[in-house]
This record gives structure tokens, sequence and C-alpha cells, in this order.
């Protein structure tokens, strides 16, 4: 669990990690000083990831979280995290009008920011001498306000004309605050940008077309429904043959699990708003996980249990994609991008391999001494309870050629970490 | 971008230096996002008076899906509080830390938690099954797949079973 033996990629040091830009609700000032920002930018945040809501979507007991974290954390435990009130996946409901209030605070925010900046220089440019406290603020706006009428007893009334002028001058700014390059912007134009080929959609931008409006393909220009555009884009423009209702009623009827085989060749054709089912991996063949996989175009690299994860982690990203509105969502490629760096990330963490035995035994031969000697000491006493875990005994017998002998040793050996994690991902 | 067990983390210690723990818990350390440090004292009138303990965080990449492994330091001269969930090796028998753990939780959560299971104690005392458990219990305190909210019973053979 630790990350152990090898200093991995992830154990930097302290500075470094605290420079990285991680916006949270600190980056305003408490409320005292700046009333209700501090909160609001906490409120948004999804409470298991503290990113802004990312698909929100909502639970019976009317909790929010992103999509994304709330499906992991219910495959661990199905309760909602804050209230603990029993919940499933098939509970979530997508929650449009808190994606809309965090697609305009990611416009917001980067511009409140930038204006309470101003306000704080300003304010030291002001008054150097007098520590800046929430009343001298608050009057201070007033004067702004009623700067024409009068002046405010106690204050100059020499700079404030200056100060209104510093202000109009920091306004042009204020039509292109700092924009996050994952912040979607106003609606449609957060069509897929990443994918190349799928780059300018035309005329329709401007135009907010809804998801059943007839807009035109950029690519081959044929008449498609809005909601069905990226798929359509995603089979470089080559649309299913329709349906016909028969068959698509024996698709939906037909039980989900087994009939695997006749729905594949459909299912990553059609639909594109359904939820992909979970699968019971224990009973699919190594041919049909295959399959399932390259259904989805993903990978079949490595080995049985990666396929599962990359399946698992497919389906999950699928369907928190679909809790995303039609603007927010990614396409398909995206994911697949996702799910890859998602894999590398594991992989990073895994501990290394051991590759050269001997020359592993030669370098942690104290270590392995000290742990024998150990081990013998308790394989004695156990010997003599006859109610000692067996594992720790027979543990004991196991020559000390290759790491594995080194599983669930007892636990005083706790200065030892490294050596045991090598194993750790097996369990 | 840093993998999300990393940014929460990032965030969770932004909060902590920016405004601080709560009375009693401080950070001693946390030079990455694998291991954390806090010493953790009980404050006004407790049967763990003026005495300073040692708790270490171990995070895995799926936290805070996945709970992090709390246990006391009892190395370098450090020692676990006697308390009756808390093993001599520092292991801790809380139900946060195993099937009630939440993604919802935070690091400064957990140790407000056990900072008041200190502080509620009658009566100072090792768990009964200390010595069984501490011979046998892995290293690492998440690999014990026992959290009771009480002492294991000594019918119980650990750590195979799950009681509750």
């Amino acid at each position: 669990m630790p990350f152990g033996v090898s200093a991995s990629d992830d154990t930097k040091p302290a500075n470094d990690f605290l420079l990285a830009d991680v916006p949270d609700p600190t980056d305003f000032l408490p409320a005292a000083e700046a009333p209700g920002l501090r909160s609001i930018d906490g409120a948004f945040r999804c409470t298991i990831c503290g990113e802004l809501f990312d698909g929100p979507v909502t639970l019976p007991c009317g909790h929010c979280f992103c999509s994304g974290c709330i499906r992991p954390a219910m495959s661990h435990k199905q309760e909602c995290p804050i209230c603990r009130k029993v919940a499933n996946e098939g509970h979530l409901r997508p929650n449009p009008i808190v994606e809309e209030i965090i697609n305009g605070w990611k416009d917001a925010r980067p511009y409140i920011l930038s204006l309470v900046k101003q306000e704080a220089r300003r304010k030291v440019a002001d008054q150097p001498e007098v520590h800046a406290s929430p009343a001298k603020k608050r009057k201070r706006s007033q004067e702004r306000s009623s700067s024409e009428l009068g002046s405010v007893p106690g204050l100059p009334h020499t700079p404030i004309k200056p100060r209104s002028f510093k202000k109009m001058s920091h306004s042009p700014s204020k039509p292109n605050p700092v924009k996050y390059p994952s912040d979607g912007g106003a609606g449609p134009s957060r069509i897929p940008t990443s994918d190349g080929d799928e780059e300018d959609l035309p005329s329709t931008l401007g135009l907010n077309p809804k998801s059943d409006d007839l807009v035109k393909c950029p690519l081959c220009e044929k008449r498609v429904r809005y909601k069905n555009l990226n798929g359509h884009m995603d089979r470089s423009c080559k649309d299913p043959v329709p349906v016909s209702s028969s068959s698509q009623w024996s698709k939906i009827m037909a039980p989900k699990g087994n009939a695997r085989g006749k729905q594949k060749k459909k299912s990553s054709e059609t639909d594109e708003d359904f939820p992909l089912p979970k699968a019971s991996y224990a009973t699919l063949k190594d041919k049909q996980l295959k399959e399932m996989l390259q259904e989805h175009d993903l990978p079949i690299t490595g080995d049985r249990p990666q396929w599962e994860q990359r399946h698992q982690r497919w389906v999950m990203m699928y369907n928190a994609n679909l809790d995303r509105s039609l603007a927010n969502r990614k396409t398909k490629n995206e994911l697949r991008r996702d799910v890859k760096k998602w894999e590398e990330e594991m992989s990073r963490k895994k501990k290394p391999v051991v590759e050269d035995l001997v020359k592993y035994q030669q370098t942690h031969k104290p270590e392995f001494d000290r742990l024998l000697k150990l081990a013998k000491s308790t394989r004695d006493k156990s010997a003599l309870e006859p109610n000692a875990a067996p594992s720790s005994s027979d543990d004991n017998h196991k020559p000390v050629s290759t790491d594995a002998s080194l599983v669930g040793p007892p636990s005083s050996m706790t200065g030892v970490d490294d050596v045991i994690d090598l194993n750790s991902d097996k369990e | 971008m840093a993998s999300i067990s990393a940014r929460r983390l990032a965030k969770e210690l932004r909060e902590i230096q920016g405004e601080g723990c709560p009375v009693g818990i401080s950070l001693l350390k946390a030079d990455d996002f694998a291991t954390w440090w806090f010493s953790i004292e009980v404050m006004g009138e407790s049967l763990y008076q003026n005495e300073a303990y040692t708790l270490q965080f171990r995070f895995d990449s799926q936290y805070p899906i996945s709970s992090p492994a709390v246990q006391f330091v009892v190395t370098d001269g450090k020692q676990a509080p006697i308390h009756p969930h808390v093993y001599s090796n520092g292991h801790i028998c809380a139900s946060i830390l195993g099937n009630e753990w939440s993604p919802v939780l935070s690091v400064v959560a957990v140790c407000v938690t056990l900072q008041s299971m200190l502080a509620s104690c009658k009566k100072k005392e090792r768990p009964t099954d200390n010595d069984r458990y501490v011979r046998t219990a892995p290293e690492n305190p998440k690999k014990v797949r026992c959290h009771l909210p009480k002492s294991v019973s000594s019918a119980n053979s650990f750590p195979d079973t799950i009681p509750l």
C-alpha cells in the first residue's frame, strides 16, 4: 500500500506539490472579508474529489456528487457517502441545473478572483497605513457609489477619482477572463475540439440547437440529429442502417447478461444514450471479454485482470459521461484516452517487479536474515500455541529465495515495509 | 494532470496549512502523497492528559475511495496510547477506518474522530486479544479485515473471520 521500495514519481518533495496549482475554496478570502464567495466555491465542489462538479448526479437523499466519483465509491459501498442512506447506481439522476451553475461558475471564478485581487491592490495603494478590515471595505463601496453626491467623513475626498478611473482602466479585461483549458465556456461551442477532425463546427455554433434538431454534419454535410452528431462523427460518418422497430424491441427486451453474443454487433452503433450494463466477469470466457473490449475499440493488451479492469473502468466512465449534459460530454475517443491515462497511472503506482533475483537477494540479505531470525522465533512460540494463525507458521517453512516467502510476516517487523510491499498488490 | 488522489490530498494539505488543524492536532510531516504524520493530543480532562501521540496515515492511489491506512507510530521511542481499541503495535480498531469509511471523510476528520475516541475512554487498558493480534497481524492495518467497534473476543479465530 505505501509506495514503498521505489521512491516513485509521486513522492515528490513537499514544496513541489504545494506549488502545484490546485484551485480550492481558500482561493477566496474568508467570509469576514469577502462574504459568501468561499462558501459558494465550496458548495460547488464534489465532497469526494474536491473539484467543481463534473457531471453532477443526485442521490435520493438529495446529496450531489460527480458521476465519476460516486460510481466507483458505490462499487465499494452502496450508500450515500455523506448521510450513509442506502443507494445504488440505479438511483443516480443527472442534475443539469447544477451543471449549468458550474458552467457559469467556471467562467465567473477567474473573473471574480481577478476582481478581488484588484480590489486588494487598490486598497493597499490607497491606504497603506490602515489595516484592511471588513467594515472599511463596506464603507468604501458605499462611498464609491455615493462619491458623486458628497464626501464621506473621515476619508479624504481626493483619492476617489483616480481610484474610479483606475477601476475603469481595468474593465476592458472583463470580457475575457482566464479560461481553463477544460472549461467549456458557453454551451454548444463545447463540442469536442480535441479530435482534430472535429474541430470546426460551422454555423450551428451560435444557434444552440436542441437535441432533436437536424444539423449539418461538418464532415459529410449530411443532416443529422444534434444529439447523434457526436456518435455520427465517431463512426466517421457511417450511420447504421435504420433498425426496424421490432429489432429494437427485441434488443430492449433481451436479457442483458447472456444475450451478449447477439447484442454486441449493434450495441456500439445504436443508441448512444443508453448506459452500458456491468459485466460479471467471472462468467465470461477470455474470448468473450476480448470481444467486449474490441466492441468499444479498446486495446486487448495485457493479461486478463487488466482486461477486466479496463472494461470495468470503461463502463464506469462511459456511464458517467452520459450524466454530463450533451454539450459537456466527451467523445468516445476522449474517453478512450482517459482510460489509457488511468491505466498508465495505475501501472506507475504498482510495485516494481524483481527481475534479477540473485542480485535482489544479495542486496537485501541483511533484511532477509533478520526476518528469518524473527520468523523462527515466532515459529517456536507458535508451535507452543495451538490457536496461532496457521499462515504465519507456513510461511516460515519456505526458503527465502524469492520475495514470495515474505507474504504475511508477523507484525513485529514494522521496520521492513518495503520488502513486504512487494506482494501487496497480489492480495 | 495529477491523479485524483494526489489532487485531493493537495487540497487537504492546502486547507491544513491555510486554516490550521483543530486544537490538539498538528501536522508533523507530509513530504509526499504517500505518508503523513500527525501529532494528536487530547485536550481538556481525560485519561490521556498531556500525552501526545503520533498518527501515521498512508494513502494508496485509490484514496479517497478507499480508506487510508491509519495507525499510531510505535517506532523511534513513540508509543501507542493504552486504549481498549488500540493494539500495542499501533493498529486501531475503529469502524471508520474499515468498512465504515466514507470518501467524504478527510484526514483531519479521522484525526478528530480518533481524538474523541481517546477522550471518551473510561479505562486505560489494551484490547483483550492484544498479544495474539500483535503476533499475527499484517504490517498494514488495512489488510486486517476485522475492524470491530469492540475488541475481538478470543473465540474468534483472528484474522480470518469477520464477526458482526
